[in-house]
């Protein structure tokens, strides 16, 4: 979903960088008063571990295929504003070093996948808050309904995450001066392939949440400390 | 070694591994979700319409490395030295961040009571 250089113009470019930058300093600032010292280690290897998994495309439909975005799994782990720092640097690397995604672009690209995916986290939080029920701080809740819907708040969030961002990016080229066709064009077709890629979202998300919640439950917030923002 | 530590460095390991031994297969080279849009909708999928300013930086386009037709050794290679980079880049990152935030709360002048 990585928007290259010259399809957006710069009366849309502007506004997005202006957002990005005030959102990021908004973030920064959430992250240090929520994120400790201990906790940079394990925020650095998500990071790492979202660019490779970035990297391997799956396939969806004749020839066409999709990546993980990965914004819900970082923001499961750590927190939505820590999450956009993350999406930040990846994008950041992927358009510097691999001319993966314009420059210029690279405000848009942040907007629509470290902005426009917050709708899917929100659906998890709530679905979450609305049917954990473990008091517990290790969340030893194998194979418990707990379990099972967790499982699928991440799913559903996921899959919530990449149309959002599906529908941002649809839009940010429909209403380009440089792209010819409107955005009764461009949101359908984006929505139409999303739609599948994010099944593949869902998929990855939850088999890693499900090895977390497994191996390393203490990684997996519990209800009573699930972040909203910070 | 702390265990937690241990647990963080045997994940990032194991992922890389097994990405880059075992994912590669299904790997295809086809265009992403955009990309097909703008295929179905330019004829084009790498359409991209004239531009005032080109950007010819990257140390990898398209993620090309060293010219190798081996595309096993190549995704190993180039997943390798960007997950380096990232892992790099987000800790320098998080520590200066941190450490000025706690630079500034270690700074703050103490109120002697009594």
């Amino acid at each position: 979903m990585h928007i290259g250089e010259g399809l957006l113009d710069l009366m849309i470019l502007i506004p997005l960088w202006i957002v990005v930058f005030g959102y990021g300093a908004f973030s920064l600032l959430k992250m240090k008063k929520s994120v400790k010292n201990e906790q940079i280690p394990l925020i650095s290897v998500i990071t790492a571990m979202v660019f490779t998994l970035q990297m391997l495309n799956f396939p969806i439909l004749a020839g066409t295929s999709g990546h993980l975005l990965g914004f819900l799994l970082m923001a499961i782990f750590f927190s939505p504003s820590t999450a956009f720092i993350m999406i930040s640097v990846i994008l950041t690397i992927q358009a510097l070093m691999f001319g993966d995604g314009g420059i210029l672009a690279l405000g848009a690209n942040i907007f629509n996948m470290g902005i426009c995916t917050l709708p899917g986290y929100f659906t998890y939080w709530i679905i979450r808050k609305k049917t954990a029920n473990s008091k517990s701080e290790n969340l030893s809740i194998e194979k418990s309904k707990e379990t099972k819907w967790l499982l699928i708040s991440v799913f559903i969030g996921a899959y919530v995450s990449i149309i959002f961002a599906a529908i941002c990016c649809g839009i940010e080229i429909g209403i380009s001066d440089n792209f010819p066709f409107g955005i009764g064009v461009t949101i359908p077709a984006m929505l139409g392939y999303h739609a599948l890629i994010g099944i593949g979202e869902g998929l990855i998300t939850t088999v890693i949440i499900g090895f977390f919640i497994k191996y390393a439950p203490e990684y997996i917030p519990p209800k009573e400390n699930l972040p909203l923002w910070s | 070694m702390k265990r937690e530590n241990k647990v963080v460095l045997f994940i990032f390991t194991f992922t890389l591994i097994v990405l880059a031994a075992f994912l590669w297969m299904p790997m295809i080279a086809g265009p992403d979700g955009l990309e097909q849009v703008q295929f179905d909708i330019t004829g084009n999928d790498e359409y991209e319409p004239e531009s005032d300013f080109s950007y010819d930086g990257a140390l990898f386009p398209d993620y090309e490395f060293l010219n190798t037709d081996n595309t096993y050794v190549h995704s190993w290679l180039i997943g390798l030295i960007g997950s380096i980079i990232t892992f790099g880049l987000i800790f320098g990152l998080l520590k200066l961040t941190l450490i000025k935030g706690n630079s500034k709360k270690e700074n703050t002048p103490a109120v002697i009571e009594g």
